[in-house]
């Protein structure tokens, strides 16, 4: 399991709600809401976007990470994550950073 | 404005001279300073499992609670104590360990618990043994040392079947006290229809513990050989269209059950604590997703349930 997942990073706007903590849990992930004790499951992926969002990084960096990673291309990698950003968000696990 | 810590709570008077025993199958719950009233009215709120619990004397747990007096009641508001809907006292985690403040309570549960005394304060003599005093006390207690024990508390209906234990876990709303209504109606016991303790075995296993909180469905299992039964499976508890069952994986049955967790699923310091446990747990028991809907029978969903047959 990741040692710290407190750190967040800015990546156009959003980031990690600082509530939010996430963990591996097997091959997938979990992340848990401190405040509503609400808990989603991510799987190999998401886990590795949300570990990549917890650091610092560019977008670019992102969707470099996940298409080289995982072999798509990066547009698909870019549609991948914003999708799943968008899910997130939903959930309150992620926060506007002006 | 009352302000609270655990220095001020363990500085307060008591209510008197005397004490209450419970002594429940997974913790003996010491209860110090209580007037004599007090002491009567915990005797009698707890009569139900007196018999089973007097044949287990070496709970696993064993705590020391001393009942105070607060001079002005806590000043919290309501929007303050309510999650998911429902009343639910507000958790500070302080180095010292853990204050609670309710409605009509205050409380410090050191760290850890079994070590060294808790605390438990009320403005009102006639307050400290109703359910939204000490139920919620022990709630939390129960919580934050069963974690410590490799254990937890999860929300869940609780049914005995054949001498093992199906949980049924779900939040409010999504069905656990009709299921266990329907279950007692039908001659199968229940251990509690809203929360439920689980503690590991030196083998390797999980038992289920005979609890003395329960939801709206107030009937709880006081039988049994010593309060605990084995685990037979866990039920991760949805509403659908229609009754079905199917195998859960381990992160999203870890999930479920990480949400259904309560007073220790909002706390960053438990989050590892909890998601070992839980892991632990959904690789020894079997675990499924059931899918239930108002109108199912009893019967129909305990034919499901992996190990047990159309007449259990």
């Amino acid at each position: 399991m990741p040692d710290d997942s407190t750190n967040h990073c800015i990546r156009q706007g959003i980031r990690l709600n600082p509530r939010a903590r996430y963990r591996a849990v097997g091959e997938d992930g979990v992340l848990i809401h401190l405040d509503q004790g609400r808990v989603v499951v991510v799987n190999t992926v998401g886990l590795r976007i949300v570990e990549v969002l917890a650091e610092s990084t560019a977008r670019q960096d992102l969707v470099a990470v996940i298409s080289g990673e995982f072999r798509v291309t990066a547009d698909q990698a870019a549609q991948d994550i914003d999708s799943f950003l968008a899910e997130l968000d939903k959930e309150n696990l992620l926060e506007s950073v002006d | 404005m009352l302000r609270l810590n655990a220095s001020s709570l363990n500085q307060l008077p008591t209510w008197g001279n005397h004490a209450v025993t419970l002594p429940f199958s997974f913790a003996t719950i010491q209860i110090e300073g209580l007037s004599e009233s007090q002491a009567r009215e915990i005797h009698a709120n707890h009569a139900l499992q007196e018999g089973a619990r007097s044949r287990t004397p070496d709970a696993p747990l064993r705590f020391v609670c001393h009942a105070r007096r607060l001079s002005e009641r806590p000043a919290i508001s309501a929007a303050r104590l309510t999650a998911d809907g429902l009343y639910s006292p507000l958790v500070d985690d302080l180095p010292s360990g853990l204050v609670l403040r309710g409605v009509n309570f205050a409380a410090h549960i050191p760290r850890p618990a079994t070590k060294a005394g808790c605390e438990l304060a009320v403005f009102s003599e006639r307050e400290l043994p109703l359910r939204n005093v000490l139920e919620n006390f022990m709630r939390v207690l129960m919580a934050d040392a069963a974690l410590e024990q490799g254990g937890l508390l999860l929300h869940s209906a609780g049914l005995v079947i054949k001498g093992k234990a199906y949980l049924f876990s779900a939040r409010s709303g999504v069905g656990k006290t009709t299921l266990s209504r329907k279950a007692f109606e039908s001659g199968i016991e229940v251990l509690s229809d809203d929360i439920n303790l689980l503690l590991p075995t030196p083998g390797g296993g999980f038992e289920a513990y005979c609890v003395p909180f329960s939801g709206e469905f107030r009937q709880t299992l006081a039988g049994g050989p010593d309060g605990r039964y084995p685990l037979g499976s866990m039920l991760l508890l949805g509403r659908s269209g229609g009754l079905s069952m199917e195998p859960a994986d381990a992160s999203s049955a870890v999930a479920h059950l990480a949400a259904n967790a309560p007073f220790v699923n909002t706390r960053e310091d438990r989050l590892d604590m909890l998601l070992q446990t839980l892991s632990r747990l959904v690789a020894c028991v079997r675990v499924a997703r059931l899918s239930v809907t108002r109108k199912d029978p009893i019967d129909a969903i305990i034919r499901l349930l992996p190990g047990v047959n159309a007449n259990a």
